[in-house]
């Protein structure tokens, strides 16, 4: 492989990109710090990294592109692909995000199916739904079932929490509970996410 | 501008994932942890983030536990830590080394590939005998002298680390004398990532 080529080509797909963006940055379940931009024509890019209590070499960094739309009556949706490696290439993770989403006055419901490749793990497809209610204009109340991996490894569990949205900041502080039978109520944690819109 | 600045590292991340395609991974990526409350308890994906984890911790369970997964590890990176429920084996030199010899052979005929055994915690719970976790710290020095012949076993001693120079258990490594603080599933999880 000329490794030469490739950045020559890096640059020059740098130098292609528009100017105009909406940069974005946050946290997503305390676990992940990310940055992202979206250009005009709605696609999204984005790099995350890991913050793991762990060393720097099994902590993950990772990277995503996608675009999403609304449509009619209160619907919209986004897909999203996405790559992570952990530093020490322990393993990669390959797989998307296909989220559909509703909206009608308060209540918002939401699903996504999250087929994903680990090296280590092979083939799992995950999924979460949820919905939201917006108590006032800054509040909601969020409630989610998921199989995603917070971290690593597929588990179910119930998360619930509130979502503060003022202008271009929104945090959602979220408690969550495994909901696997041997251990119901146990192993909770609690999960803070927050973006913010520059 | 800053659209651009960030397209670096992200590229950068993709020619990574990229080289990581094309290398030879030896590493330990599936860790099974099993053993008693205390492996049961701990919220393993939480602490090892990036690894692949099983818990099949079971409260309560003793050595008969770990005899009872005979043969069901064969190949794999097993994590355990068991021994506490059956501390009353301890007291006795007799009983103590025949319950170490039945120890050390539950764990042979587990036929992990590796074995990461931590030493039994010393504790104070339920008015236990003050002596106790000098007998205990006597069963981890002679399960020693076992797994120095065993090269696939690698013992993480702990034992040092939870207890104080008054022969007391660091309170803040405790919720109730015997079940672990986050703080002591810390120091748990800093011993087996220094042998990852």
């Amino acid at each position: 492989m000329n490794y030469k080529k490739i950045f020559i080509l890096i640059i020059a797909l740098i130098s292609i990109f528009e100017a105009s963006a909406q940069f974005s940055a946050g946290i997503t379940n305390s676990r992940y710090v990310y940055g992202s931009y979206k250009l005009e024509n709605g696609i999204k890019f984005k790099i995350e990294h890991s913050l793991y209590s762990e060393k720097l070499g099994f902590q993950r960094v990772g990277i995503g592109a996608g675009y999403g739309s609304a449509l009619r009556y209160g619907f919209d949706w986004e897909v999203n692909a996405f790559a992570a490696t952990t530093w020490n290439r322990n393993y990669q993770v390959v797989g998307a995000d296909v989220n559909i989403g509703y909206h009608y006055r308060r209540l918002g419901l939401y699903a996504t199916l999250n087929p994903r490749y680990d090296s280590g793990l092979h083939y799992m497809t995950c999924w979460q739904a949820g919905a939201s209610v917006r108590i006032n204009d800054p509040i909601s109340v969020v409630v989610d079932y998921t199989t995603i991996p917070e971290y690593r490894v597929s588990e179910r569990r119930i998360a619930g929490g509130f979502e503060f949205k003022v202008n271009s900041l929104s945090v959602t502080p979220k408690l969550s509970f495994s909901a696997d039978d041997n251990t119901l109520l146990k192993n909770i944690r609690v999960l803070i996410s927050m973006n913010y819109d520059f | 501008m800053i659209s651009r600045l960030l397209l670096y590292p992200f590229l950068t991340v993709f020619a990574m994932l990229f080289a990581a395609c094309n290398d030879d991974l030896d590493r330990k990526t599936t860790l099974t942890f099993t053993g008693d409350s205390i492996i049961a308890r701990w919220d393993l994906q939480n602490y090892f983030s990036s690894l692949a984890t099983t818990n099949l911790g079971v409260s309560g369970a003793g050595i008969d536990y770990i005899e009872s997964l005979s043969g069901r590890m064969k190949g794999l990176n097993v994590v355990i830590m068991i021994g506490t429920n059956d501390n009353y084996m301890f007291h006795d030199e007799g009983p103590r080394k025949e319950y170490e010899v039945r120890y050390m052979a539950a764990l042979d005929a587990l036929e992990a590939e590796t074995i990461y055994l931590y030493e039994v915690l010393p504790r104070e719970f339920n008015n236990q005998d003050a002596v106790l976790n000098d007998y205990i710290r006597l069963f981890n020095n002679e399960i020693a002298e076992f797994v120095a012949e065993r090269p696939s076993i690698v013992y993480l001693q702990v034992f040092d680390s939870f207890i104080d120079t008054g022969n007391h258990i660091n309170q803040q490594y405790y919720n109730d004398g015997l079940h672990l603080s986050p703080e002591g599933y810390e120091i748990l999880a800093d011993a087996l990532f220094n042998e990852l």
